[in-house]
């Protein structure tokens, strides 16, 4: 029963923790799909979102740092508040922030199942699932309230919007438990 | 009433005046511009949202998501490499600056004794004169190895060396470079075998780093590939070891969702002071997936049905085994996200396929997980690591399902092939050839007729000739008793690589085919093991012995291959002398298994040798030659081996990537 672990068949399989592929792809491609957005609305603002979408990318493939890709989203959506802030196009806004926080969902969870199980692990139904997820709750989101924006309110003015966004969140801060 | 529940209050009161405000402001157009300081506070509120979200985001960059850190089931356990405590200790020295001088006393004792033994041999003579030599410089012609050992007993050497100790760092460089010159000059004085070309400079530091940081000491490119695991002390798993069929190990929220209020407090923020009702809009997205964050349920992971199937019903160690392991959903609910990682045992190793999956199964659906693992002797029942989640990630339930499917791996005790015992006398009729004439095989002697001698025996062509009676004796055959002894302390527990098994296993391995070998012959054969665990099986006969010692190789707590610290029971030191030694038949053999890796060992074969047991150690060489301390442990085990041969015990120095049997026929030649 001397068995030879130099043998290929014998010795253990390779283990590597590297952040999940489909979830990577799919969170770099957010990140892209942001960043040519709010580059029609404001090339200047494009740059920065470039500059956050090589973050993403490289904490991602290169690096495997999650707060490299943090802060690559959080640059994503910086350049979304600064196309904002040049260009009030309301319909391209919503679309790069919804895919600036898909980007940012699915590279955290790209990080944690790469963690937790391991490149050679059969990942995808996985993977999928929570992809599947994640947009489909934020493609309703960004439906409801763009529908709510185009309904004319007379009264709903930029100050009274803040005020209900924010008791909003307060309320949600507070049922965290 | 808690801070927590103080500080949800506080929060629902804002949530609710900035509701009923906003209310307000609807519901009257005209209010905004009514009040006092309408458009500053707006303002303030837009400036406070902005600061709020960048201090999320802060956090958030500082990374408090909490969730189970899992096990790498699939790597080999990590046993230390031979020398790794005098890498350690000269690592300590130099590079953290810890425990200098006593590492230092340490090691040049370690260092003089081995001298002392090296030099002995070479010059055979006694110890006083061997120190003279080292003292005297005069075993090598090498300077700074010569210097080492010269004049360190002084007085004055002393003192000024502690002088030195507190002054500098040159120092310990100085001292770390003589001791490796020494170690190099002991392996060339000393004739050890050991791989000549290794830049003993560099490769110490990197390698010990490596294995610090956890990496394989491979090409860059694999560095980042997991190296070892322990379940236990790579996870954050208490335990893997349950009695339930399901237990909860953990219910906690990840927290993984952290920043994305951020998204929305920037957005309505920076929006509001703009006047931007895009960017407000925008922020709703951020407000939605809060929503979606917080709104959480338990995964219902106690509905599923696990059951483990192996392809062999009986493994022996070594073999590779097929587990098909199947999880079904009946929970009644879906589970979203789960988790799978099969915690297999430390003793296994993976070497096809991979136990973990990552899936989503609907109510009544299954998964399936296939891998290969090569097994280890023992008995074992282990658990599937379920990490199950929420839609949103935001609720993460950790728990152990274990299937009622154990797995009990019991070494065959195979013959393979001729073990040789020693020469002796017993009762028992065998195979052992002695000195002594009687009935028998082989030819022995022609002695005058004694009346009583069995007439098959009279040589009967000298009767005829002479007239004389005569009897021929042939060679008496005789059975041996053999006590197979392992020496099963923690510091045997060494392998000479990651993937390689360590030297209790190889000795185990080795011992369960020549137990059979043994009993083949007809001998007594017997187990005993020193340990921190009393083990000690008396040597018989028969097909229940057998069976019994087939079941103590594989349960036996000492003969694990976990080593004593990673076991659970409450360990005391036992003493092989009395223990051992107390019940061990007087005319018994003893083959003892050890790498040898310290003196103690040695002189166990030794004093068994000088009361009149046979030894043969059988000494599984897995000491490297890569790292100064590792080619210091290499020298100080030859010199063991020298040691114990000019004693004339039989030392059987077996490098475990021969075969065995091989070995002990060339060594067998050598002993006839």
């Amino acid at each position: 029963m001397s068995y030879d672990t130099q043998d290929e068949e014998f010795a253990a399989v390779e283990v590597t923790h590297s952040p999940a592929r489909f979830s990577s792809i799919v969170a770099v491609a957010a990140a892209l799909l942001a960043t040519v957005t709010i580059g029609l609305v404001a090339p200047v603002s494009a740059l920065i979102g470039l500059f956050g979408l090589v973050g993403v990318g490289g904490g991602l493939f290169v690096f495997e740092s999650e707060r490299l890709t943090l802060a690559g989203t959080g640059i994503v959506f910086l350049g979304v508040v600064v196309a904002g802030f040049f260009a009030d196009v309301p319909e391209f806004l919503l679309f790069a922030a919804l895919a600036s926080i898909i980007s940012f969902d699915l590279g955290t969870n790209a990080f944690s199942v790469g963690r937790q199980l391991s490149d050679q692990t059969e990942t995808q139904r996985g993977e999928a699932v929570h992809v599947a997820a994640t947009v489909f709750v934020g493609v309703i989101a960004a439906g409801l309230s763009y529908g709510i924006f185009l309904i004319p309110w007379g009264a709903l003015t930029v100050p009274a919007l803040t005020f209900l966004l924010l008791s909003a969140l307060f309320l949600l801060w507070s049922i965290r438990q | 009433m808690d801070l927590e529940t103080l500080l949800n209050r506080v929060l629902i009161g804002i949530g609710a005046l900035l509701f009923v405000v906003a209310v307000a402001m609807i519901a009257v157009p005209g209010i905004g511009s009514a009040v006092p300081f309408g458009t500053p506070a707006v303002f303030v509120v837009g400036i406070v949202a902005t600061v709020t979200g960048l201090g999320i985001v802060r956090r958030r960059l500082r990374g408090e998501v909490e969730e189970t850190v899992t096990p790498d089931p699939e790597r080999p356990a990590g046993n230390p490499k031979p020398g790794e405590d005098v890498d350690r200790m000269l690592y300590e020295m130099s590079v953290l600056r810890q425990g200098v001088s006593e590492n230092r006393e340490v090691l040049e004792d370690r260092l003089e004794n081995l001298a002392i033994a090296v030099v002995r041999n070479r010059e055979d003579c006694s110890v006083e004169e061997a120190r003279r030599i080292l003292e005297a410089g005069e075993w090598t012609s090498n300077e700074q190895a010569a210097g080492f050992f010269q004049g360190e007993r002084t007085a004055a050497e002393e003192a000024g060396l502690s002088g030195s100790l507190l002054s500098g760092t040159d120092d310990v460089a100085n001292f770390e470079n003589q001791f490796r010159a020494t170690v190099e000059e002991l392996i060339r004085v000393g004739d050890v075998d050991v791989s000549q070309s290794v830049d003993v400079e560099e490769e110490t530091e990197r390698s010990f780093l490596d294995q610090l940081l956890g990496r394989s000491g491979d090409e860059g490119d694999e560095s980042d590939a997991v190296d070892t695991n322990w379940n236990v002390s790579r996870s954050s798993l208490p335990t893997f070891d349950t009695s339930e069929p399901f237990e909860d190990v953990t219910l906690q929220h990840t927290n993984r969702w952290l920043g994305v209020t951020a998204f929305a407090l920037v957005a309505v923020g920076v929006g509001t002071l703009t006047f931007t009702p895009g960017l407000m809009l925008a922020g709703t997205v951020g407000v939605a997936y809060t929503i979606y964050s917080r709104v959480s349920a338990v995964p219902r992971t106690e509905g599923l049905v696990v059951e483990r199937e192996y392809d062999i019903d009986d493994p022996e160690p070594g073999d590779q085994v097929d587990v098909t392991l199947t999880v079904r959903n009946e929970s009644g609910s879906m589970l979203p996200d789960l988790r799978l990682i099969d915690a297999v045992p430390d003793e296994f190793v993976v070497t096809d396929g991979c136990p973990r999956l990552h899936t989503a199964l609907q109510s009544g659906a299954q998964a399936q997980i296939d891998y290969t693992v090569r097994v280890e002797r023992g008995e074992y029942e282990w658990p599937l690591l379920v990490v199950a989640r929420d839609f949103s990630g935001g609720v993460e339930r950790t728990s152990l399902v274990t299937p009622d499917a154990g797995m009990r791996v019991i070494p065959p005790l195979r013959v393979t092939n001729d073990v040789p015992v020693r020469a002796q006398t017993t009762q028992y009729a065998g195979d052992v050839n002695t000195k002594q004439g009687g009935s028998g095989l082989e030819f022995y002697s022609v002695r005058e007729y004694r009346p009583g001698d069995p007439m098959n025996r009279i040589n009967w062509k000298q009767v005829a000739s002479t007239g004389d009676l005569a009897t021929i004796d042939f060679r008496q055959e005789k059975a041996a008793t053999v006590t197979i002894l392992f020496d099963t302390r923690q510091s045997a527990y060494i392998s000479g690589g990651t993937d390689e098994p360590h030297a209790v296993d190889h000795s185990v391995h080795a011992a369960s085919d020549i137990f059979g070998a043994l009993y083949d012959q007809g001998n007594l054969v017997g187990i005993a093991a020193f340990d921190t665990v009393p083990c000690w099986y008396a040597p018989g006969a028969g097909s229940e012995h057998l069976e019994n010692a087939r079941m103590l190789f594989a349960q036996h707590p000492a003969l694990s291959p976990r080593p004593p610290e990673r076991q659970d029971h409450e360990s005391q030191y036992i003493d092989p002398m009395t223990h051992v030694r107390r019940r061990l038949p007087s005319t018994s053999q003893v083959f003892l298994f050890s790498p040898l890796a310290d003196d103690y060992a040695a002189e166990v074969a030794r004093r068994l040798d000088s009361e009149g047991h046979l030894v043969t150690v059988i000494s599984p060489d897995v000491t490297v030659d890569e790292t100064v301390g590792q080619r210091l442990t290499r020298i100080e085990r030859t010199a063991r081996v020298r040691y114990l041969r000019e004693r004339g015990i039989r030392v059987l120095d077996w490098n475990p990537d021969e075969r065995l049997s091989l070995e002990i026929e060339k060594a067998q030649a050598r002993w006839a």
